[in-house]
Formats: C-alpha cells, sequence, structure tokens
C-alpha cells in the first residue's frame, strides 16, 4: 500500500486532541461525508492519519445551568429525533432534517456541520439564531467562541491544530422558529440560500435571531431585521414584513455561482424573510 | 396462455434483487491489472510531449501507454474515425484520454497517474455554438467548424412563407444532458490463446465494441469476442463510448499480456463520456388565420464537441423531426453539425430529437396562444393522420394513434375543465396545464439503414428448455423479458422454458446497435424468423405422437401440443416434443435474420421515406409555480402512447415512467456548465442535479395500441419516446401558470424570475 | 490495520489498509459485490448497507471505522434462499430495470418498514431521496414498497390514486 496512514481511535477527548497536535497531517473523522468525498477528491494527499471521533463520549444532548448542551458527536438523525432539541429549538431541528438524505444524517455530525464550515451549512444558520456558543477543547483547555465568531471564511474557521469541537452550548428557551431553505430540488440539495429565523421572550420581550447561509462568504446574522422586529408589534404589520425583507435582501452579499445566481439569492434573502415571519 | 400482452415478471429480477446479477467491476480474473487514465487539463492545446518516466518507476506500475503503443489504428471505429483512442498531437477537449497507466491495484494507478507530465501549449477553445459558426471563429475542424449538414426541401417554403398569414420566430436552445446510468463505463480485457482478445463488459453495442478492438490493437475479428455483462443501465451513453474504454483496455492487455480492468470513476464517466448535444434551433412558421401551419423554414445546430463520434447520425434524425408530428407542404430545414472543444456528444435516448421537439412543441404553443386556440386544437388541427405527409413527403399509410393519443391524455388529464388561458392566473401559487404531442421513428431509418439488421439463434435443448442468442443486449429496458415473451409464443413454448441470453458476439453476427428502440422491432422479428422454421418440425413430430396424419391438424401453445380436433383430449408437453425432436434428429436450432422494412432519402432534398414507421405520444403536464421563489412543481404528467402493440403493459409503464423522468431532469435541473477557459465544472452527482423521489411527479402512463403489421405481435418500438416530449410540456405547462416563456432549458426558478 | 465485524451475521476478521473504504473493503476483501459503487461520494445510495441499525453510504466510511460494527448488505436479505417480502415486491412490481440501484434500494426500504411497517408514500418517498434510480422514474419502487407493506391495492399503483 501506497502512503501507509494510521488510524486512531481515541476514546477521550483529550487523547484525541494529543493526537491531532502530534500529527502533522492527521484529519479528525467525524461523520466523514464531506471529508471522505474531500480525500477521495485528493484534497489531502499528505495525510499520515486518521483521527476517528466516533468513540470520544460527545454523542450526547444535555442540560447544563440554564444551556443546553449538544455533543458534537450527535449524528443528524440524532439531534432530529432529540426531543429536547424539539422542544426548545425547532428551527435546529427541522434545519438538520433537510441535510442531505437519510444515510448522510445517519452519519453526519452536528460538529461536523460547523467544523467544515460550508457558507451553505444547514445546522449554521440555525445555530446562529439561536445563539450557541461552541466548546473547543485542546490539550491545553477548553475555550468557548460565540458561533458568530467561529466562522472565518469559505471552509474556514478558528479551530487550531489539535483543536475539536466539543459541543454546542445553546441559552435554554423555550423558541419558536423556522429554517427555509432554496435547493436545486426537492431534497438531498445543497442549499442555494438558506434562512433561520428564532424568536424568544426575554424579561417580557420578545426577542428575534436571524441568520442566512450561502449569502455570503460564511453564514450571517441580518441583525438590522433583528432590531426592527423587536421594536415592531405583534402580529406584524404587511409594512413591517416588507421593510424585514427589504433589510435582508440589502444584509445579502451573495455571489453567483454553479448552484444559483447573485440576483435571485438576493431576491431570495427577502422572500425567505417574508415567508418566515408569516410562518408562525 | 400465450404470455404477449401479459406482464410477465423480469427474466433478470430474481438475481437483481438479490445483488447476484454480476456488473463488470464485480468480475475478476487471475493474474488481473488495473488500469487509470491520464487526462487532459486542457481544452484545446497542442501536444508536445508526455513524461512517463515518474510513472513508471512508481511501485507496481507495468506500464504507461502513449499513442506511440497502440497496436492497432489510434481511431475509434465510428462514423469518421476522428476521436484517437490516445490522444496525438492536439488535445482537444478537458477530459480527453491522454495516457493509461497499468498497476498490480487500483490505487497504485491511481498515484502514478498523477506524476504523468503532458506537456501541452494551450491555444483559444472554441466553446459554443455561436462561437463555432461565427465568421471569423478559429478553424478546429476543416474550413468550418461543421461536422455535418443535412438539408430538407419540401415544396417551396420561401414563397409559402411570403403567402402566411401569421409567421412566428423564435430561437430556443438545450443543454448538454449526461446519461447518468448508476452503472459508470467499465471493461476488462482479457488475452487469451493464439492472439485472441476477449473483453467483457457495461455495453449497448457490442458488435461496436468488437470493431474496436479489433482496430485498436490490429488483429482479425475472429480472435476478438465481447461479452456482454449484466449492464446498470445505458440510455445511448454506452452506444460509442464503450468502444473507447474497451480499445484503451485491450491495447493494455495486449502490451502486458494479462487480463486489464478498466472501471471509470463516476468523475471521469462524467467528464469523458458522450452525453446528449447542446442545440440551437431557429424556427419560422408560416400559418393561415385557423393557425394551419403553411410553412416552415427551420435551422437546427448541434454542438458536437471535440469529435464527430455519432453526430452525423444524430443530427440526420433530428432534422427529420425538426417540424414535429405537423402536416406542411412547403418545409426547408437545414441542419449542422459543429465541432467544439468540450466533451464529444453522442446517443442519447432519442438522439437529437428532444432537441427539436422542445423547439417545436413550443413555438406550436406560442402560435396557439397567440392565435388564441386551444394548444390541444391546435395540434389535432395540424397533426398526422392515417394519410398524412410528413416532412420528408413519406405518406403515413397505417398505425398512427397520433390522435387517440391525445383524445385518450386530454381525458386522463381531465384538459377541458382545467385548462386555462395565462391571463386568466393570479396569485402567488399559479398551476398550469401544457401539451406536447411527438412522433419517432422506429429504427435506424434511412440515414443507418445498411446497420438495420439483427441476427439471432434459437435452439431447443433435448430438455425442451429453448436457448435464444440475440444481437440486441439487455441494458436494463427489459429485452430479455420482453423477447422471451415473443419467442415462447412465436415457437408454441411457455415463458418459463425461454431463456434469452445476454449478447456475446461470438454467439451471433453483427446485428448492429441496441438502440434507436428497435430491439423489440428487430430483434423480436428474428425471434419470429427462427421460431417460424422450429415449429413446423415440433408439430410434425407431435402430430406422430398424436396420431394425426396432418400436420396442421396439430395445435402447440404455451408449451403444450394438441389435436386441435380434440382440443381437451391427448397433451403432449414441450420437453416429450423436444426429446423426440432429437431422436428424429431434426435440426433443433435456427437461425434469424431480419431486415428492417425499407427505408429512403435523397441526399439534396431529404425527401423519402425516412423511418419504416413512427411511434406517437402525448405529454399532458401539470405544474404549480410559486411566484415569489420561481420554485415550481411537476404535479402530474399524463403519457399517451402509441407503440403498435405492448408485449409486456407492466414493462411499458416501466419505460414511460423512467423516460418521463429523465425527460423532467432535462426539463428541470440538469446541464452540464464549462467555465470561460473550457473546464467542465460538474463532473460529479452533487453538482450535476439528478431528480429524487421528491421531485418525482405522479406518472400516469396511457396505452394506446395501433398495430404495425410487420410488428412482431404488431408492436413498433418505443423506449425513447417518453423522455422526448417532456421538457415542452413542462415548459408549456410554465407558460400557462406563469406567462413566462423559457426557451432555454433548464427551466430553472432564476429564469422564471428573471434573475439569472 | 485489523478489524473485526459482522456482516449478515457471520463474524469477519481481516487484515485492511486504513484509507480503504467500507464499500470496497465489503466488495473485495469480503467478495459480497452485491452493494454497488454509482458514485463513491454519497450522493447516489447504491453502496447503502445498514450499520448497526442504521443505513449509511458505505462509501463514505473507513473500513477501519467499522471495527465492531453489525453490518446488513443485500446479500442478506434473503433468507435460507427464500425472497424476502420486499424482494419478492420489487420482482412483481417491475420495480427492477438495470437492477443496479436495486441493493441500496431495498435496504432503504427494508430500513423504513423495521420502524414503520405502514409508511405513506410521503414516508416512502423520504425514506428512498437519497437512493438514486435512472431506469424507474421510482413509481414502480414506491409501487413494491407499498405493495410489501401491503398497502397496495392490486393493479391500482400510485398513478390511480
Amino acid at each position: 500500500m501506497i502512503n501507509q496512514i494510521s488510524f486512531f481511535k481515541p476514546d477521550s477527548v483529550i487523547q484525541a486532541c494529543e493526537i491531532l497536535a502530534r500529527e502533522n497531517n492527521s484529519l479528525p473523522v467525524a461523520g466523514g461525508t464531506d471529508l471522505i468525498v474531500k480525500i477521495r477528491n485528493g484534497m489531502f494527499p499528505q495525510t499520515t492519519a486518521f483521527v476517528d471521533l466516533s468513540s470520544l463520549p460527545l454523542r450526547f444532548i444535555r442540560e447544563t445551568d440554564g444551556q443546553i448542551e449538544i455533543g458534537s458527536g450527535c449524528t443528524m438523525t440524532e439531534v432530529i429525533e432529540n426531543p429536547l432539541v424539539c422542544k426548545h429549538f425547532p428551527t435546529l431541528t427541522k434545519a438538520a432534517s433537510t441535510v442531505g438524505a437519510l444515510q448522510i444524517r445517519n452519519l453526519a455530525t452536528i460538529g461536523g456541520n460547523s467544523a467544515n464550515s460550508s457558507p451553505a451549512g444547514d445546522t449554521i444558520p440555525a445555530m446562529f439564531a439561536l445563539e450557541a456558543s461552541i466548546k473547543i477543547r485542546s490539550k491545553s483547555g477548553l475555550r468557548t467562541v460565540k458561533i458568530d465568531q467561529f466562522f472565518t471564511g469559505p471552509g474556514k474557521n478558528v479551530l487550531q491544530r489539535g483543536e475539536i469541537i466539543e459541543s454546542f452550548l445553546l441559552p435554554k428557551r423555550e423558541t419558536r422558529g423556522v429554517f427555509l431553505k432554496l435547493g436545486e430540488r426537492k431534497a438531498h440539495a445543497i442549499s442555494k440560500i438558506n434562512l433561520a429565523l428564532a424568536t424568544w421572550t426575554e424579561s417580557g420581550k420578545a426577542k428575534f435571531r436571524v441568520a442566512m447561509g450561502s449569502v455570503a462568504p460564511t453564514v450571517i446574522r441580518a441583525p438590522e431585521v433583528e432590531k426592527l422586529l423587536e421594536s415592531s408589534s405583534q402580529p406584524f404589520s404587511d409594512e413591517v414584513i416588507a421593510e424585514a425583507a427589504s433589510l435582508a435582501t440589502k444584509a445579502a452579499r451573495p455571489i453567483s455561482d454553479v448552484r444559483s445566481s447573485q440576483a435571485y439569492r438576493k431576491q431570495m434573502a427577502g422572500v425567505l424573510m417574508k415567508r418566515a415571519m408569516n410562518a408562525f | 396462455m400465450p404470455v404477449v400482452g401479459k406482464s410477465v415478471p423480469r427474466k433478470d429480477a430474481w438475481d437483481k434483487v438479490q445483488g447476484k446479477a454480476r456488473y463488470v467491476d464485480d468480475y475478476s480474473f487471475s493474474d488481473i491489472l488495473y488500469a487509470t487514465t491520464v487526462r487532459s487539463e486542457l481544452a484545446y492545446a497542442r501536444l508536445n510531449g508526455i513524461d512517463t518516466a515518474r510513472a513508471l518507476s512508481m511501485p507496481g506500475v507495468k506500464a504507461v501507454l502513449t499513442h506511440v503503443d497502440v497496436q492497432g489504428k489510434n481511431a475509434v471505429p465510428l462514423v469518421f474515425e476522428d476521436e484517437p483512442f490516445l490522444a496525438q498531437d492536439y488535445l482537444r477537449f478537458h477530459g480527453e484520454p491522454v495516457a493509461l497507466v497499468i498497476a498490480e491495484s487500483y490505487e497504485e494507478a491511481l498515484a502514478a497517474a498523477a506524476l504523468v507530465k503532458v506537456d501541452a501549449e494551450p491555444l483559444k477553445p472554441v466553446l459554443s455554438i455561436r462561437e463555432a459558426i461565427a465568421e471569423n471563429a478559429p478553424k478546429i475542424y476543416k474550413d468550418d467548424n461543421c461536422f455535418s449538414r443535412y438539408n430538407i426541401k419540401k415544396g417551396d417554403a420561401e414563397t409559402a412563407m411570403k403567402k402566411a398569414r401569421h409567421i412566428f420566430e423564435r430561437e430556443y436552445e438545450t443543454p448538454y444532458q449526461e446519461h447518468a446510468y448508476l452503472e459508470t463505463n467499465g471493461v476488462i480485457a482479457v488475452p487469451g490463446l493464439e492472439d485472441s482478445m476477449a473483453v467483457y463488459g457495461t455495453m449497448q453495442c457490442p458488435f461496436y465494441v468488437h470493431d474496436a478492438v479489433a482496430q485498436a490493437i490490429g488483429i482479425d475479428r475472429n480472435k476478438v469476442r465481447i461479452v456482454q455483462t449484466t449492464t446498470g443501465g445505458g440510455f445511448g451513453g454506452k452506444e460509442d463510448f464503450p468502444s473507447v474504454v474497451a480499445g484503451q483496455a485491450a491495447i493494455a492487455a495486449k502490451l502486458t499480456g494479462r487480463p486489464v480492468k478498466l472501471v471509470y470513476k463516476r468523475e471521469e464517466d462524467i467528464i469523458a463520456s458522450s452525453k446528449r448535444h447542446p442545440g440551437l434551433i431557429k424556427m419560422k412558421i408560416g400559418t393561415d388565420e385557423r393557425g394551419k401551419i403553411v410553412a416552415a423554414i427551420i435551422d437546427y445546430y448541434i454542438d458536437g464537441g471535440a469529435y464527430s463520434t455519432l453526430t452525423p447520425i444524430v443530427l440526420w434524425r433530428g432534422t427529420v423531426h425538426a417540424l414535429g408530428p405537423y402536416e406542411c407542404q412547403d418545409i426547408l430545414i437545414k441542419s449542422y453539425g459543429v465541432a467544439t472543444n468540450k466533451v464529444p456528444c453522442g446517443a442519447y435516448r432519442g438522439f437529437g430529437s428532444p432537441q427539436v421537439i422542445f423547439a417545436g412543441e413550443s413555438i406550436i404553443d406560442e402560435i396557439a396562444d397567440e392565435l388564441k386556440i386551444d394548444p390541444l386544437e391546435i395540434r389535432r388541427l395540424n397533426g398526422y393522420k392515417v394519410g398524412s405527409s410528413t416532412a420528408t413527403s413519406q405518406i403515413i399509410d397505417q398505425s398512427c394513434g397520433l390522435m387517440e393519443t391525445i383524445d385518450r391524455a386530454a381525458a386522463k388529464a381531465d384538459w377541458k375543465s382545467k385548462w386555462q388561458a395565462p391571463s386568466s392566473k393570479k396569485g402567488s401559487t399559479r398551476t398550469g396545464l401544457g401539451i406536447s404531442t411527438v412522433y419517432y421513428g422506429v429504427g435506424l431509418g434511412a440515414g443507418g439503414k445498411h446497420l438495420d439488421r439483427v441476427a439471432t439463434s434459437m435452439t431447443i435443448m433435448k430438455d425442451g428448455s429453448v436457448h435464444c442468442a440475440i444481437g440486441n443486449v439487455e441494458m436494463g429496458q427489459g429485452a430479455r423479458t420482453v423477447l422471451a415473451q415473443i419467442a415462447a409464443d412465436a415457437l408454441g413454448a411457455s415463458y418459463e422454458m425461454v431463456n434469452v441470453v445476454e449478447t456475446d458476439t461470438a454467439l451471433v453476427p453483427d446485428s448492429g446497435p441496441t438502440v434507436a428502440s428497435r430491439t423489440t422491432f428487430m430483434s423480436g422479428n428474428s425471434l419470429m424468423i427462427a421460431a417460424a422454421e422450429l415449429r413446423p418440425r415440433l408439430l410434425h413430430v407431435a402430430k406422430d405422437m398424436l396420431g394425426e396424419t396432418r400436420d396442421e391438424d396439430v395445435e402447440l401453445i404455451d408449451g403444450w401440443a394438441f389435436s386441435k380436433r380434440n382440443a381437451n383430449g391427448q397433451r403432449i408437453h414441450f420437453k416429450e416434443l423436444a426429446q423426440k425432436l432429437y431422436a428424429y434428429r431434426l435440426m433443433p436450432s435456427a437461425f434469424g435474420w431480419y431486415i428492417a422494412p425499407d427505408s429512403s432519402y435523397d441526399k439534396d432534398t431529404g425527401q423519402g421515406n425516412a423511418y419504416f414507421v413512427y411511434s406517437y405520444c402525448t405529454n399532458i403536464a401539470e405544474v404549480e409555480v410559486d411566484m415569489e421563489t420561481g420554485e415550481f412543481q411537476v404535479k402530474r404528467i399524463t403519457c399517451a402512447h402509441d407503440m403498435g402493440k405492448a408485449i409486456n403493459p407492466q414493462q411499458v409503464e416501466g419505460q414511460i415512467e423512467g423516460g418521463t423522468l429523465q425527460g423532467m431532469g432535462y426539463a428541470t435541473m440538469e446541464e452540464i456548465r464549462h467555465d470561460a477557459n473550457g473546464k467542465m465544472l460538474n463532473n460529479a452527482f452533487a453538482t450535476y442535479i439528478l431528480p429524487t423521489t421528491e421531485d418525482t411527479p405522479v406518472i400516469d402512463p396511457i396505452i394506446v395500441e395501433h398495430a404495425y403489421d410487420r410488428g412482431p405481435y404488431g408492436a413498433k418500438g418505443f423506449g425513447e419516446v417518453p423522455l422526448m416530449g417532456i421538457a415542452p410540456a413542462i415548459a408549456n405547462a410554465v407558460y400557462n401558470a406563469t406567462g413566462k416563456r423559457i426557451r432555454i432549458l433548464p427551466i430553472k426558478p432564476e429564469k422564471i424570475l428573471g434573475l439569472e | 490495520m485489523k478489524i473485526s465485524l459482522k456482516v449478515n451475521g457471520k463474524k469477519y476478521t481481516r487484515e485492511v489498509e486504513t484509507n480503504k473504504n467500507l464499500l470496497h473493503f465489503i466488495r473485495e476483501d469480503l467478495g459480497l459485490t452485491g452493494t454497488k459503487e454509482g458514485c463513491g461520494a454519497g450522493e447516489c445510495g447504491a453502496c447503502t448497507i445498514i450499520m448497526n441499525g442504521k443505513t449509511v453510504n458505505s462509501c463514505l466510511i473507513l473500513a477501519v471505522e467499522a471495527n465492531g460494527c453489525e453490518i446488513e448488505t443485500i446479500e442478506g436479505e434473503a433468507k435460507n434462499g427464500k425472497l424476502s417480502k420486499l424482494q419478492k415486491a420489487f420482482h412483481e412490481n417491475h420495480a427492477v430495470q438495470c437492477g443496479f440501484c436495486t441493493p441500496g434500494m431495498i435496504l432503504s426500504a427494508r430500513a423504513l418498514l423495521e420502524k414503520n411497517a405502514k409508511p405513506t408514500v410521503e414516508q416512502i418517498k423520504e425514506a428512498i431521496e437519497g437512493n438514486f434510480c435512472r431506469c424507474t422514474g421510482y413509481q414502480q419502487i414506491i409501487e413494491a414498497v407499498q405493495d410489501a407493506s401491503g398497502q397496495l391495492k392490486k393493479k391500482e399503483g400510485l398513478k390511480r390514486a
């Protein structure tokens, strides 16, 4: 065999971090649904080791001091089927259920979706809208990064060699919300554009968070829309809805690519915004 | 009971549901080597040299082949023979094979392939039909970038156009379509004794491959044997291209003296294999005040890509079908197959027709709209009936079910009560109905009639089982089943006792390709010929066994012989007949050789009997369009097809449903894209978008049977037809819903909203 | 690296290269060629197997990751030479044309029926949305799954629904 590649299957997170730090050209393998395709396409010719993360104790969804913590190793299917997530974060349930097809959702992990950092990753806008933080572990310790500080570009993020996403921390709230997506077909599609909206009540006031994918180098929030919604009374008037749609369109700064055009994406940001507001 | 007309289960399904069917990659041979291909990174370049030294030094590598290693002639034997097995002098498209690396393992071959250095000097590529036909276009093929051209001249179209009450002029464009058969191309070439070569592989046309292997390695055809393995879909994509793969593998096998497996990864299959030609169609139609077509002038261009492969014949079929199934006395059609620096195009279900059908069925809808005629009525007014004269002045003398397909599809789709003009549509979700009518010449027609013959060998075994070797292949469409049904009834055997085996060039002579919806008709007829020779022998034997005096007093049906005058009396099983046949020393085998009914074609005017018979269909599509996102759902497609006779109705429905969905993919999502330098951008299933279950509409197949007197049990052929008219039916439905006319496929939300 | 896993109830122990995917391991090292490679990139579903009770694309998994797993492939579907209900239904409803998608399709359908004995058409469509078929237009496949779950009124099918 050419290029004998080592295989590690650590059962503790620290151990995994140590191996990843030590082995210069090692690749962490979570669900592998994006990674294996990239390897097949020759993107990592120098790989010397695979570090299989599937035995790490990261397949949990639990409550911890006012937060719900989702282990990065949970598959999309596990997230979708989890009653705690479904009850508190329907936006995330919906987003996870639109990822790939069933066989992909049975493998792909919630951590991998963020670590892969595609601007089209479907669970990412939901995490933005739910104000998630990411717990990042390395052998030297733990750091927590707010989701909107995590991504630095298409396929890029703040993870350093030897660091892995341990979990997502979501403030425990009863949120309502929607996730909307347009793809090149009705299912098993990569988003041309997606939009997540979450809302909850905080100190008697309605809070709104809106995030969009595939409209910028990373998933973005639409703070102007959020401000507008939070300062408007419900049910929203047609004028507010129209204004929110227009602000969403303004916030979007997409490109044209193989999946869609800049003009379409920009206009759809507004349409999805409007639909999200009409959805509840 | 006779089985023709019955939905008996497929012969091959038993193994297929268990995963036992063996496709080419499921085979291995001892001592096998693996090949992979080094491909051009450039769309157009002068090839200065290929440095194979580093690759050769890699572990496991046995050989690195380039054009200098081709033992025979470095040209794939298709129409013009302009495509090399391995690039020589020039690189003409991104993905063109330049070298083959042969190694002990596939991984080793792959690793070494990355080290082959291709020294090439980039040239400016020609990347579209419009670029190729521009006056000062760089010349990449002869002096006009044109592989071939045809004319059809019927009457005097120019004069008739001047007299027309209304004139409609429109342009339409269609994209590449990738076959996306689930099994990629692949072969195993196995060198044998006395310099022979056997090739096993996935393919539609073993006899093309036979020619290619003989030519590639320069040996006689009687030393070459091609065995088709269970084939995971073809749709035209395995007509011409397996010749390339098999030729290459044979070159490698001959050179190394060992079996060589060359099976493609999906990405290289898409980048290198032939596709549906992109089309540009300029339609000018004149009508009278009622919408009756009085003149048609059509210019039809197809993008052949870098090599001609099958472009000349694809173009001919498209030219003949350019106006659609409509009567018109004055027609001028000019067609051009142009060269570009992109992947070569070849056969794909419909073969040059879906492009012009999209144009023709769109413009007739546009005419109906402008003249305020029901789109269904304009088709009734102009459509072919028995007695109509085609664009080539052929009189349709029988088996023309077009009007019945219109009536039955319309009734089933509830056209009368559902169809409303687009102007009446309101709201953010709008529904629309669209129709298309299609005719299709069965078989190779006058353009390929020298190939339109097919062989069968039929043998009654001693145990009464019947072995049939045929010259057409099973590629998933169900040929082995349908042909067994025909053979069983023609012979008087039971369906269970008839086995039609996969094609092997050692069993029957060159029977032409498995294309053009010709298999049921051609191979069916050749089986009938063989059966007609064997059956009298069986009757003769049965007569003695039943104590009758004359052969004609005996009947033989479904595996049992009995006296006609005593149908409920003694019955003799086929097995006993077979034993007696051998005891009588009567020849238990027969050979069927069927030649297609005549067709003709005048080189200057294109006039003549282009095809011996035509199949017909009407499609009605129902769509629901979201006016804000431009997204739409095709809700239902009703498809009425006249195929003469449905030998196996369930399989007919399967063909209709599968073809319709491929047509829907073509209409709504499939296209190959290239960048400004001619690099293909979407050679993977993540980016070449195919319909999933969730995209699939309800498909409602309707069988219409207008028997053809020369067909086996009245059957014509129709495997391609279900795909052909789907795109315009959907485009017309989208127009009906939205008022937005899409003239460039695929129909995408971006186009509906004008936000491309 | 040495791995042990159970395939169709039988235990296998094999030495395998770390960069070999599970699909190739099953096909080449175990000789179970019923599982197919259609794209090698997790799009087409031809390589679908059931791993620890869930359908997955075996082309997206390293063989070494499957160490200790329980796997079902198409070869395990028929029991003692008798076709399963699903296989019979595929056979009878002409849900098979070229057959290349069939093994993966049957495993996806089986995973569905194990969870949901009477799925609706929508649920069937969702369960097999990751299995491409280029031949059938899916309709006869969906009918076969309905039939296998005792829900197909004979000679009716989807189009007449």
